[in-house]
């Protein structure tokens, strides 16, 4: 070794060294494996002439429907287009008053369950609410049987992550009701975060999380939807269909990567409910990962056995 | 899809390589972002066990590389490592011991490279990698890796001789950068 990089070796700063190994390792074997992965060199040139179906798909369907929000081009090649302010206020606000008129629910259990992709998996997680229950994720084999893992780590105290932050179902009850409060509220945790995020990314993903599987009561995440209504940055994609080939209206949150790649975050939203179906991720026009919610429920009853899942 | 082992496997490689990604995300984007991209790594690691080679380190810190490509924006990235480097020479400057002035001199010099020298250097320097490994972590060829390195370090010792000289901003980097 060269006399410079043996002064740079010898330079290495303390800060390099790492702390105790925090308790990460059961936190992390607590998500769900994929069946090993096998290399599929057509999926993107079959998932781009997807791409290019749905346009067409998309179109016809507005020609169908008078009353559909206009249609904005679709993201084949990566860049959304901007779209009328109107629409996407129309959009999530029709989304937002679906949500008004539905009572306030509580239990014991929050249960999600997700097909994530890709690879796909299925997985239905039962998180805890109080103090002391276990919360645990049961996952779909490819045989289509269950099996349960305990989610180290997860308590009622950290059960729930609004943008990466970990929170109690407390904390999201407890939610402002009214999106300028909701929207505070929201930014001060951004604050606390402490981290470079773009703000209004922090406030998308958290809105997103909000309407999509967190467990908050119907009128904040009405809230929710009202504040992604004002967000800058957000744009209308019109009718899509989500991974699982639901019908639904997106809306999303794109940025340019620093690769260069336009990264998109869409939002899938069934207009007829005012549910939100998928949050996906999509890259130059190409799905490249997507978590489409299957069920989301309270449940005062106990953990069931994983055979007794459908 | 379940194998008895993969737990036990899975710990032992955190056990061991935990500390090695953490420093180089530390020496990639600071100390306040380092945690978080150690676990999503790791979280990759553990779906794609399988695909973990026999001698994992250089695959492991290509992981953790690309997980900050795609975590963070370039800005934010550059902003933390900014404060980052800063520290890494406040904290050579406070020590006592013999040899301090070289090495706060050296972070300092090493803190006025770009980006791309700074990973070259300090994947062998800091980072224990060989040049072959350290080529596969930034995917390009060995021969290529040596091209740059020697490169790198020849404007490393530039900007070191530029800060003996007091003159910080003798030999900009932008000056040599590709």
């Amino acid at each position: 070794m060269s006399k410079i990089m043996r002064s740079l070796a010898e330079a290495r700063p303390s800060r390099l060294t790492a702390g105790p190994t925090p308790d990460d390792v059961s936190a992390i074997m607590s998500y769900p494996r994929p069946p090993a992965r096998r290399r599929t060199p057509s999926r993107r040139l079959v998932l781009a002439g997807a791409g290019l179906a749905a346009v067409a798909a998309v179109t016809a369907a507005v020609a169908l429907r008078p009353d559909a929000p206009a249609p904005v081009p679709d993201t084949v090649a990566g860049q959304s287009a901007p779209s009328s302010a109107q629409a996407e206020t129309n959009l999530l606000l029709v989304a937002a008053q679906h949500n008004d008129a539905k009572p306030v629910e509580s239990g014991r259990y929050w249960v999600v369950r997700t097909e994530h992709g890709m690879p796909r998996t299925t997985d239905e997680q039962w998180l805890a609410t109080r103090a002391g229950d276990p919360s645990v994720a049961y996952i779909r084999g490819p045989s289509g049987g269950w099996a349960a893992r305990p989610m180290q780590g997860h308590t009622a105290d950290n059960n729930f992550l609004v943008a990466g932050l970990p929170r109690s179902a407390a904390a999201l009850a407890a939610l402002p009701t009214e999106p300028g409060a909701l929207k505070a509220r929201l930014l001060d945790w951004y604050a606390e975060k402490g981290s470079g995020e773009n703000r209004d990314e922090f406030l998308f993903y958290a809105g997103a999380g909000l309407v999509l599987d967190l467990p908050v009561p119907a009128p904040v995440r009405a809230a929710a939807y009202r504040m992604l209504a004002q967000l800058p940055g957000i744009a209308t994609l019109g009718p899509v269909t989500d991974a699982l080939g639901r019908n639904g209206v997106a809306v999303a949150y794109s940025r340019r990567g620093d690769s260069g790649a336009v990264g998109q975050q869409r939002l899938v939203i069934d207009p007829a409910t005012g549910a939100a179906l998928a949050l996906e991720s999509w890259t130059n026009g190409v799905r490249q990962s997507y978590g489409a919610v299957l069920a989301a429920r309270w449940s005062d009853g106990a953990l069931p056995d994983a055979a007794d899942l459908d | 899809m379940k194998h008895p082992d993969e737990g036990r496997w899975f710990t032992a490689l955190y056990g061991e390589y935990r500390p090695r990604v953490y420093a180089y995300a530390v020496s990639r984007v600071g100390r306040d972002l380092a945690d978080d991209v150690v676990a999503d790594t790791f979280l990759v690691v553990w779906r794609r066990l399988d695909a973990v080679p026999g001698v994992p380190l250089p695959w492991l810190l290509g992981v953790a590389r690309n997980v900050i490509r795609e975590r963070y924006r370039d800005e934010v990235r550059q902003v933390s490592l900014a404060a980052e480097m800063r520290a890494w020479v406040e904290e050579a400057q406070a020590d006592v011991a013999d040899g301090v002035t070289e090495k706060a001199a050296m972070l300092a010099a090493l803190a006025r490279l770009g980006d791309d020298d700074r990973e070259l250097l300090t994947l062998v320097a800091w980072h224990g990698l060989g040049a072959r490994e350290a080529a596969k972590v930034v995917g390009c060829s060995t021969a290529t890796y040596f091209v740059r390195l020697h490169r790198a370090r020849k404007r490393l010792e530039q900007a070191l001789a530029g800060s003996a000289r007091r003159t910080p901003l003798a030999q900009p980097t932008q000056e040599y950068s590709r």
